[in-house]
């Protein structure tokens, strides 16, 4: 062991430290060898400390990141779906990644919401429909896990003995039986309940956030903020009636929704990011959404090419 | 708390007299590991606290089990000083999640269901997945292959046909990247800053 350490420290301190690491995990570990090597130099010292420290992090991070890696399509691998917006496109691709170990294989299905809604009938009587320019992985053996991408409503029979675990936003929903709507953004998540009850996963949180009918929980924000409002019923998932309703939602949520049924990127000015916006906006055909939204919120609606840009009215930029 | 060593059987004076017969070497070790001698007196003090309270007896290596719960509160007093420290500075921003609505429909969140701890780490999650998905392609599949499946660096070698070295190199490059999205601008800068191998401390 000593000598392995030795010549890492010649490649480089941090692979050192990382074998050093590796080597304290087991107590016959050659600790004099190790205290030597700390007193060394100071750079010892920190780069076994960052180490130390980004391990424990990691590890405590560990089951949440198992289950978003082994979920999420490798980057790279996400362009196809880029050019596919035109109408709904049903991919089965074996899922048989090299995270995956072979027992945990499934196949997972990939639908895509173009210009329209996109109704989707799961296992076991689930109902998904997909907000246009959306899209959901689906997979687990009984289609119990998804990844989605943008907005989509959810009508899931009760059923105690299966959990649907639903990736968005980077949180992980759970559901056992209930009428619910999901949008996320960049790690922002909306979740309204019409009927039953779902629960959010934070990680390292000591239990899920449970929302129930008639509540919504918004996730959004640096530092990361999480807020009920209460909603009616109808208001969830509003688009599948050709209505977007907004409760007290950060901008940068309001864009990403409105992106989804303009069919063009809508980008929010960081300075106004963290602005509120409560109402409704009527989709009709979605062109004039993002200059409603940017009337009422007396914003400068700046058109860049095939995308949309909202800034504070007095932006010169 | 860091989860020690399990220790099958009670004995307390096998831990004892061999905290007695290596106190200064752990002490040193400990200086090493910190750079404080009085946080190391305390720790040693602590050891010996912990290990009176615990009943623990006879162990293959009761040295090297000494020396790990040692590292081991380091890291807890490390974790704990982050957290205070993270704690400290969203305070301000914290007071202020909920923002009512005209209509007044926002309601407050229960403190108890949301801890700001649990909002850290959520977004210390997101920070991390983000880091993970944005490192190069050979260094991401060693990485999740070895620290969040769990394979060993050889089956890491032997499931991406590379050698050992080849594997380790990979990984360390994977820390590089995730210890500057992290550390660097983790929660109140309560993270070590320096980059040993690259720029020097910039705080």
């Amino acid at each position: 062991m000593t000598d392995a350490v030795e010549s890492g420290a010649q490649a480089g301190v941090l692979e050192a430290a990382l074998r050093w690491h590796a080597a304290t995990v087991n107590a016959d570990c050659d600790w004099d060898a190790f205290t030597l090597w700390l007193e060394a130099d100071p750079a010892h010292q920190r780069a076994y400390a960052q180490v130390a420290e980004l391990e424990a992090r990691l590890a405590q991070q560990r089951p949440v990141l198992q289950q978003q890696l082994r979920e999420a399509p490798a980057p790279g691998s996400r362009r196809w779906w880029g050019g596919a917006a035109a109408a709904a496109v049903l991919l089965a691709t074996l899922f048989f990644g090299w995270q995956r170990l072979p027992l945990n294989a499934s196949v997972a299905q990939d639908y895509v919401a173009g210009g329209e809604a996109l109704a989707m009938a799961l296992d076991a009587g689930v109902k998904v429909t997909l907000a246009p320019g959306s899209r959901i992985r689906v997979s687990g053996h009984h289609q119990e896990k998804m990844d989605l991408t943008g907005t989509a409503y959810f009508d899931v029979p009760h059923d105690p003995g299966r959990t649907l675990a639903i990736v968005a936003g980077g949180y992980v929903v759970h559901d056992i039986g209930t009428r619910f709507e999901i949008s996320s953004a960049a790690g922002e998540l909306k979740l309204a309940v019409a009927e039953g009850e779902a629960a959010v996963d934070l990680p390292g949180a000591e239990q899920q956030v449970r929302v129930a009918a008639g509540q919504q929980l918004l996730v959004s924000g640096a530092p990361l903020r999480a807020e009920y409002a209460s909603i009616a019923g109808d208001d969830v998932a509003g688009w599948r009636a050709g209505r977007l309703v907004f409760h007290n939602e950060p901008l940068t949520l309001v864009a990403a929704q409105v992106s989804l049924h303009a069919g063009r990127a809508v980008t929010v000015d960081e300075a106004i990011a963290q602005r509120r916006f409560s109402g409704v906006l009527t989709v009709g055909d979605g062109s004039q959404l993002a200059a409603r939204l940017g009337e009422i919120m007396g914003l400068a609606v700046q058109v860049r090419g095939n995308a949309v840009h909202l800034a504070a009215a007095d932006s010169r930029r | 708390m860091t989860p020690q060593p399990p220790v099958p059987h009670a004995e307390p004076q096998g831990l004892a007299a061999a905290y007695d017969e290596n106190r200064s070497a752990i002490l040193r070790f400990l200086r090493a590991r910190t750079r404080d001698a009085a946080e190391a007196e305390d720790i040693v003090q602590e050891l010996w606290i912990r290990l009176r309270e615990t009943s623990s007896g006879p162990i293959a290596n009761a040295r090297g089990y000494l020396f790990q719960m040692a590292n081991n509160l380091v890291l807890d007093r490390e974790r704990e000083r982050r957290r205070r420290a993270a704690r400290d500075k969203s305070w301000t921003e914290q007071s202020h999640t909920l923002v009512p609505a005209p209509d007044n429909t926002v309601q407050a969140v229960d403190p108890q269901l949301l801890p700001e701890q649990a909002l850290a780490d959520a977004q210390e999650g997101r920070r991390l997945l983000q880091a993970i998905q944005a490192l190069p392609e050979g260094a991401r599949r060693a990485f999740c292959l070895h620290k969040i499946e769990g394979l060993s660096h050889a089956q890491v070698a032997a499931r991406l046909g590379i050698s050992r070295s080849g594997v380790e190199k990979h990984i360390a490059l994977a820390m590089k990247h995730l210890r500057r999205a992290l550390l660097d601008c983790g929660p109140a800068g309560s993270a070590p800053s320096l980059d040993t191998d690259e720029h020097e401390g910039h705080d």
